[in-house]
């Protein structure tokens, strides 16, 4: 299985921001094809007519860029492959893992059942990445995604902070009524992550978690979060809350300032890095 | 992070200027406010061009700033009309720039915190500060060769000013040209940018422009509500969305001047003579919305009529404006940077959230009768189509935490002429320009 805790990536390498496009080949849910490369979770691609016997297929391209990672987010594929593009054709990659450990074939999955599919790959150096989709994971729906993601690994936290708290807002707006009732306008969901290092450890296997806190302290560019970092369901959890669960990948920005100290003022002891603050970016 | 530099371009002689020279480490507080430029913005009435003027306050320690008095000063000849320029960087890349002139008037020392406050007025001051000589518009003159006179006789020292950027829409003629004598050069070119139904810009390498209202081409920014199901929302806030009535007009009389007419060997003034015209179409919509003006340089009753004409025909027909807030990088990141009279999409959808556990039933997909696709929640108090085509009307930029506000006005003055030309295509939706180039929404 993979290794680690809450996991950090680049943005997705073929956001339509970021000069990505997206084909669906047999075009039955072209005009929603888009929503696989932007930001909304609530907006999603499917196809039109499919069924088990239809193989749908994805293409996304984007600038050329070097990439190690693939996230299938909010899919209900139960047979799919990917495959990117090596200049002359559609080939495998080499070195994958995926949440269950290691896929020798390259990314082929048969009896797929999670709602989120993440592989680590070797890094590929690509324009165009290629996902099929067969079955479903309850036969002959259509196929439905929400994001196809193409990455790379900024970092895994080895250790494990103390989450204070995962937040899910909904900008509730209240205006007062004449009546003295309220009248309660909910937007969409929102997260909101907090990270406590405070303290935090400061052994050799723990000072790259605190290397990478400063790293995205210092970026400003925001970055992929995803809190619950491929662990899913028991030993992990007894239960998920949101945004621990699986799908919950969102676009993030550390907004609070490190303010770090050593622990009962001892240069050997644990750091101190305070409590981090992720909030979710447009 | 955020930083600035400013620079002092003293004068070295009288009307000319030496090396620009970096005053940043003199400069204590940036009291800049919002770095204003815009044309038309004012509610309820046509407008000009104008920018803000600020207040930047110096170290005055060393008497490094103070004016030419003190020998200790940068400036030798006049601390007056010394050319400032601030730039505030984000993350070392500039993003907001001031430019303007020292009006030695507004500049003040307080000795006791050893400060000097010095009033910086927008380029386009030296036209509030000019005198236009006697005998500059002679009688005769074009329009376009009046604007040209005025703006030679006052400002060639520090704007720049080419007959080919001199573009009145309405190029009438100059009867009285002895309105002009003596008249600053801003009240001198209002009363010729109304009849001619145009408006002055100095853009951002000091070049006057002379132009109509009309959008240029080529160029929009794109900007995306909360709505927005790509996500890829930009729109930080959209405030103070009204129709447009306020700046409608489908009646406009012109009163003309008065000339002189020799009766019985005496001199006397004839009455004026009324330009009129009237948008009927206009008036049976939305009422008689009236504007009344004197153009006392203009004597002929064709010409009158013409200013009417002009006039009604760009102003008859309401055009929606509304003010968007956004981050200043994405009016730097348009190449050139967004200005006045750019395009602009604003794609401002309602808010669409699936039902608790259910999915959006997308067009094209949706199949009637789906219970995991039932009609969702939708939120919004207004709606905007990617479509309207909106032009920039003023610009307000924010330095210190750099964002702008956008004054925009839907394009065009007929009727239906203030949308975008559309293709949709598989991926995406694709904008037509004038010239047939199509951008990507």
């Amino acid at each position: 299985v993979i290794t680690g805790g809450v996991k950090f990536f680049e943005q997705n390498a073929a956001g339509l921001v970021n000069g990505g496009s997206v084909v669906d080949l047999l075009g039955t849910g072209s005009t929603v094809v888009r929503y696989l490369i932007g930001k909304s979770r609530d907006a999603y691609w499917s196809s039109m007519g499919s069924n088990d016997t239809v193989t749908e297929t994805l293409i996304l391209t984007y600038p050329e860029s070097t990439r190690d990672r693939l996230i299938v987010v909010g899919h209900n594929w139960k047979q799919f492959t990917a495959q990117y593009w090596n200049g002359a054709a559609f080939a495998d990659f080499t070195g994958v893992r995926g949440m269950d450990g290691a896929l020798p074939g390259g990314i082929s999955e048969t009896a797929f059942a999670d709602p989120v599919a993440y592989y680590e790959v070797n890094p590929f150096t690509s324009t165009q990445v290629r996902f099929t989709a067969t079955k479903t994971q309850l036969a002959n729906e259509q196929k439905r995604a929400v994001f196809l993601i193409v990455t790379s690994e900024l970092g895994t936290l080895q250790g494990f902070p103390k989450i204070s708290p995962g937040l899910v807002q909904r900008n509730s707006r209240q205006m007062a009524m004449p009546s003295g009732k309220k009248k309660i306008v909910k937007s969409g969901e929102v997260f909101d992550c907090t990270l406590d290092f405070s303290p935090y450890s400061s052994n050799d296997a723990y000072t790259g978690d605190l290397d990478l806190m400063y790293a995205l302290h210092d970026r400003d560019l925001p970055f992929l979060m995803w809190p619950c970092g491929g662990k899913r369901g028991l030993p992990y959890f007894k239960y998920a809350f949101r945004p621990m669960r699986l799908q919950d990948i969102f676009l993030a920005q550390l907004v609070t300032d490190i303010s770090a100290l050593y622990a009962d003022d001892i240069y050997m002891g644990p750091v101190d890095l305070g409590q981090l603050e992720f909030a979710e970016h447009v | 992070m955020t930083s600035y530099q400013a620079f002092v371009t003293p004068l070295k002689y009288p009307d000319f200027y030496g090396d620009e020279i970096e005053v940043t480490d003199w400069l204590l507080s940036d009291n800049l406010g919002e770095v204003t430029r815009a044309i038309d913005s004012t509610d309820y009435d046509i407008g000009i061009y104008t920018t803000n003027d600020v207040t930047l306050v110096f170290d005055a320690s060393d008497g490094y700033l103070n004016d030419q008095s003190d020998y200790r000063s940068m400036f030798q000849v006049s601390r007056d009309l010394a050319k400032v320029r601030v730039v505030y960087l984000k993350d070392g890349v500039p993003l907001t720039t001031f430019e303007g002139l020292i009006n030695e008037e507004g500049t003040s020392i307080d000795a006791e915190n050893e400060t000097v406050s010095i009033v910086v007025m927008g380029y386009d001051s030296v036209l509030r500060k000019a005198v236009i000589p006697a005998g500059a518009v002679q009688d005769g003159f074009t329009f376009q060769q009046a604007f040209i006179a005025i703006l030679n006789s006052v400002a060639s020292g520090v704007l720049g000013i080419n007959a080919d950027n001199i573009n009145p829409v309405y190029n009438g003629t100059v009867d009285v040209g002895t309105f002009f004598d003596n008249k600053t050069a801003k009240d001198g070119l209002d009363a010729l940018l109304l009849p001619a139904n145009s408006v002055l810009i100095v853009d951002g390498s000091q070049n006057v422009f002379v132009q109509g209202r009309s959008e240029s081409q080529n160029k929009v920014l794109f900007l995306h509500g909360r709505g927005d199901l790509l996500g890829r929302e930009n729109i930080n806030a959209l405030s103070n969305y009204n129709p447009g009535l306020q700046r409608t007009f489908n009646v406009v009389r012109v009163k003309g001047g008065q000339p002189p007419a020799d009766v019985s060997g005496t001199t006397v003034s004839t009455p004026a003579l009324v330009g009129f015209y009237q948008d009927p179409t206009s008036v049976s919509l939305y009422r008689a919305r009236v504007k009344e003006f004197t153009v006392e340089f203009v004597t002929d009753q064709a010409a009158l009529d013409a200013i009417a004409q002009a006039l009604v025909q760009e102003f008859a027909y309401p055009k929606p404006e509304c003010e968007v807030t956004l981050a200043t990088e994405l009016i730097q990141a348009q190449s050139p940077p967004t200005d006045l009279l750019d395009l602009v999409s604003i794609n401002y959808p309602l808010v669409v959230r699936p039902m608790p556990g259910k999915r959006i039933p997308f067009e094209g997909i949706a199949i009637e009768g789906d219970t995991a696709t039932p009609f969702p929640y939708t939120e919004g108090a207004l709606v905007i189509d990617m479509g309207t085509a909106w032009k920039v009307i003023e610009i307000r930029e924010n330095p210190t935490d750099f964002t702008s506000v956008l004054k925009l006005r839907v394009r065009g003055s007929a009727q239906t002429d203030g949308t975008f030309q559309f293709l949709l295509t598989e991926g995406g939706l694709l904008l037509e320009t004038e010239t047939g180039e199509y951008l990507q929404a």
